[in-house]
């Protein structure tokens, strides 16, 4: 107590109020109030250890979640090429067939220096380089193993498709209005006549079409062989179209024309033929030519060319590699004249003059003469 | 703070455990302090259902604002201010004066709370019938004088003789200053020690 207090506290009197002051609240008050109390804690705050175990701590794992989604789908489109997982299949398909039109348009005269860089980029691949000597014999078995390499299914015999193969686009145009010496001797003969440019074109139709349904769905990566194959088809389309006067183009693409499916490759022939032919030796054409010899290239990659494509780049490539030895070409040509194949031995020379620039230059006197004067 | 609370922990601890949530800490405060919390606010309403509803009151508003407690002054302290200010409440609520004198809780037949509480003082029951009725005798005369008592004079008398309140507490409690205290309380014990002279010294 305080000693202020002292004098205040009655110590008779405080010990009668304690005697007397005894009352308490009754026993139902104090477990109302004790129960009241008891509740108030068990609904109130708890135990540091108790509330922490309780408490949600998984709010991030939803977040994480979406993180690794996102990280795995950036990854993946990373990962996946353009073409493959931003062109939509029929894309793709439209662009196969495309691009396989646009390796049978007829490129102008590619000039010398540009076959001299092209032979030189293709000296790299040592599968383009054969034995001139043995090609003639050889012909379509090389063709034969050529198209499994490059075209992933064939999905027909080799020996019609060697011959049908080079009826494609305007490159059947081309052939079917060059004047034919021996018709009816081979089947490239036949496929050069007048009655079998319709039946050529629509057969390109079919290679195109057979082309378009056969490319797979991903296309995959062009091997360097067939790359090759592809810018040597290109060449000797040029060749063959730079011997090609422009009309006769036109004048075999009109004739393909008429009661015809609007298909891709039909568009693509048609706006060909309708396209005038730049003038031989033009600054157009080389330029057009430059144009179209560097264009396949860049696609290349994309897509492989479909078998039939794959056959006549083969056999396009042989005509190139023998371009490359006119000396050879030459004796080849003497053989065949001697051993008495004619009709073969015209052929040959005939191939020789297209692809060769100075062939008539190369060309020895006795197979000049031989040539004015042999007939079909 | 883990396990029982040890009846030597002090009641500020007490009632920090029990805001931490130790519902055993609250039992022994309301041990502690039920007697006297209830006594202060029965002798001031001299009403035992007012006097219960009113203790009930009081330690509810203690439980709800536990874990706002903080000890800054004694917990008897902060317990009887909400007891007074219940009681302060109570009275306003019933438009009464502050404090009633106990004239004015007299009925018709001249009785008042202030018997009816004396006769419900346990007495010692093993006393002698003599012993028993003197002391019965001395408690109404107690009770009865406490009742005659000012309101303000009676409540400095119940928290320093009930409570154990220093005068500074009491006076922090009611507002007033200590001195005022001090005169309240030497005029209710003088008064007091009159109205209980002769039981007073034949009881000592």
């Amino acid at each position: 107590m305080n000693p202020s207090d002292a004098p205040e506290r009655d110590p008779a009197l405080e010990r009668a109020w304690r005697a007397h002051s005894r009352e308490t609240p009754s026993l139902m008050l104090d477990r109302a109030i004790l129960a009241a109390a008891h509740r108030a804690v068990g609904s109130g705050p708890q135990d540091a250890s108790k509330a922490e175990a309780t408490r949600p701590q998984r709010w991030w794992m939803p977040l994480a979640a979406a993180a690794t989604i996102g990280v795995i789908a950036i990854g993946i489109l990373q990962l996946t090429s353009p073409d493959q997982s931003l062109v939509a299949p029929n894309e793709r398909v439209a662009a196969v067939a495309r691009r396989a039109v646009e390796e049978q348009v007829p490129a102008p005269a590619v000039s010398p220096s540009v076959d001299d860089a092209m032979k030189e980029r293709d000296a790299a691949a040592p599968a383009a380089r054969n034995d001139i000597a043995g090609l003639g014999q050889k012909k379509k078995q090389e063709a034969l193993p050529a198209a499994p390499v490059s075209a992933p299914a064939p999905q027909k015999p080799a020996a019609p498709i060697e011959r049908e193969a080079p009826a494609v686009g305007g490159k059947l145009v081309a052939r079917a209005t060059e004047p034919q010496p021996f018709p009816g001797a081979t089947d490239a003969r036949k496929n050069a006549s007048g009655e079998m440019k319709r039946d050529a074109a629509a057969g390109a139709d079919a290679k195109a079409a057979d082309a378009i349904e056969s490319a797979p769905a991903v296309a995959p990566q062009t091997p360097p062989v067939a790359m090759a194959e592809e810018r040597a088809a290109s060449r000797k389309d040029a060749a063959l179209e730079r011997q090609q006067p422009a009309a006769a183009t036109d004048k075999a693409t009109t004739g393909v024309a008429p009661g015809r499916s609007g298909s891709a490759s039909d568009t693509a022939v048609s706006s060909f033929a309708t396209a005038p032919a730049p003038p031989l030796g033009s600054p157009r054409a080389r330029e057009s030519g430059l144009a179209r010899n560097e264009a396949p290239a860049q696609a290349a990659p994309a897509a492989a060319p479909p078998p039939a494509l794959a056959k006549t780049l083969a056999s396009t490539e042989e005509l190139r590699a023998k371009a490359r030895d006119p000396d050879a070409w030459i004796a080849r040509i003497r053989k065949l004249r001697d051993e008495g194949h004619t009709a073969d031995a015209l052929r040959e020379l005939r191939e020789f003059r297209d692809l060769v620039p100075d062939a008539e230059r190369r060309l020895p006197a006795d197979l000049l003469t031989w040539a004015n004067s042999a007939k079909p | 703070m883990e396990g029982s609370p040890a009846p030597a922990d002090s009641d500020e601890a007490l009632m920090l455990a029990y805001g931490a949530g130790r519902a055993a800490a609250f039992d022994v405060l309301y041990a502690r302090h039920k007697g006297g919390v209830y006594r202060y606010l029965l002798r001031h309403c001299r009403n035992a259902g007012t006097a219960d509803e009113l203790f009930q009151d009081v330690w509810m508003n203690a439980i709800r604002v536990r874990a706002t407690y903080v000890p800054t002054a004694k917990f008897t302290t902060w317990l009887y201010t909400l007891a007074h200010h219940r009681l302060v409440d109570h009275w306003r609520a019933a438009g009464q004066a502050r404090f009633a004198s106990i004239d004015d809780d007299a009925d018709a037949d001249g009785n008042s709370d202030t018997r009816s509480l004396v006769e419900a003082i346990p007495g010692a029951e093993h006393d002698e019938p003599e012993s028993r009725a003197q002391t019965r005798e001395l408690g109404t005369e107690l009770h009865a004088a406490l009742a005659a008592l000012p309101p303000d004079q009676r409540d400095a008398f119940l928290l320093q003789y009930e409570s154990g309140l220093s005068l500074a507490e009491i006076a922090a409690l009611t507002g007033v200053g200590m001195e005022t205290v001090k005169s309240r309380l030497r005029y209710a014990v003088a008064k007091l020690r009159a109205a209980l002279g002769p039981l007073r010294e034949e009881w000592s």
